[in-house]
């Protein structure tokens, strides 16, 4: 009997170990569904109608867009790539402007935020680390796969202030993988849907695991690199340049 | 005779030169009020100036002149 336990737990280690050494490179791809920044309320139309319209109207063009965008997050044994998937629908091509985010990288305990705004390329670092991810017992199941609820709490600091964000990842210890979209990740499981509030909701649409592509993700070398506190105050110098100019 | 037409050539320019500016500032007014509103959102200064772009591209093309990247 101790004989046939022991042959189990062989068995089952060698099976888990199995599925971690062929799951070392991938290709996941999501869908956005966008979260509007500005509420289209009563209190915005009466106080300011024109923006009322706009917001409106922008938020409007890309939720149709986003019905056409997808994301893919490839990744190897130790780095992850997250950028916008070819555009699906050419009519759409102008709207999907605004889910292209760049490209982020992770690469151990780094993400670099490689993007172009403020009419410069800019390689934007932040520590994984900094991420403090809470882990609930919540569950849910995202295509066939069960999936826990884990949430942290994002700081923003703009001109106006400090504002915090929840977000909330779903991942899957079915598949550990520690990636996830947007450069989030370092959870026991592949993050299957991720909830950035005022910003979206990206949930996988299709897993490719053991592609036979090879899977090489270099460290990206052109811009200017900065921490995200100072690309905020860039864009913080150039709102109050636009403020002054009115 | 030159000097009438000349004079109202220059005047007419002078006209359309101010009145675009005009309408350059109201674009570039309501691009900024379109950035504060995001940041009293709470968004972030990256989303703000996505939408400071998205206001005055709209706002000059109705207008009839070119969008100024600042």
């Amino acid at each position: 009997m101790k004989k046939y336990r022991i042959v189990l737990l062989i068995l089952i280690v060698s099976l888990n170990l199995g599925f971690s050494q062929n799951h070392k490179k991938g290709v996941v791809i999501y869908s956005v569904k966008p979260i509007p920044i500005v509420k289209l309320d009563e209190k915005l139309k009466n106080k300011d109608i024109e923006m009322y319209r706009f917001f409106k109207k922008s938020q409007e063009k890309i939720e149709k867009a986003s019905q056409f965008i997808e994301y893919k997050l490839k990744f190897n044994n130790k780095n992850s790539l997250f950028f916008i998937n070819e555009i699906l629908e050419n009519d759409y091509g102008n709207g999907a402007r605004y889910f292209d985010i760049g490209k982020i990288y992770t690469f151990s305990n780094a993400r670099i935020h490689e993007k172009t705004q403020y009419g410069s390329k800019f390689l934007i670092t932040s520590n994984l680390s900094n991420v403090k991810w809470k882990i609930t017992n919540k569950t849910k199941l995202i295509g066939k796969y069960e999936c826990f609820k884990a949430t942290t709490i994002k700081k923003i600091s703009n001109l106006k202030g400090t504002f915090y964000r929840n977000i909330s990842a779903w991942y899957c210890p079915e598949i550990p993988i520690p990636f996830g979209p947007m450069g989030y990740g370092n959870l026991p499981g592949l993050i299957m849907e991720l909830d950035i509030d005022k910003m979206g909701i990206y949930t996988m649409k299709e897993i490719i695991l053991n592609t036979k592509d090879k899977i090489v993700i270099n460290k990206p070398t052109k811009g200017k690199i900065v921490t995200e506190k100072e690309f905020d105050k860039i864009g913080m110098k150039i709102h109050q340049n636009r403020l002054n100019a009115r | 005779m030159k000097k009438i037409v000349s004079l109202v050539l220059l005047t007419g320019m002078l006209t359309l030169m101010s009145f675009g500016r005009a309408q350059e500032e109201d674009c570039f007014d309501g691009a900024t009020r379109a950035a504060d509103y995001v940041l009293s959102n709470g968004g972030t200064q990256s989303q703000a100036d996505s939408r400071f772009h998205d206001y005055f591209e709209v706002c000059s093309e109705c207008q009839g002149f070119m969008v100024i990247q600042l």
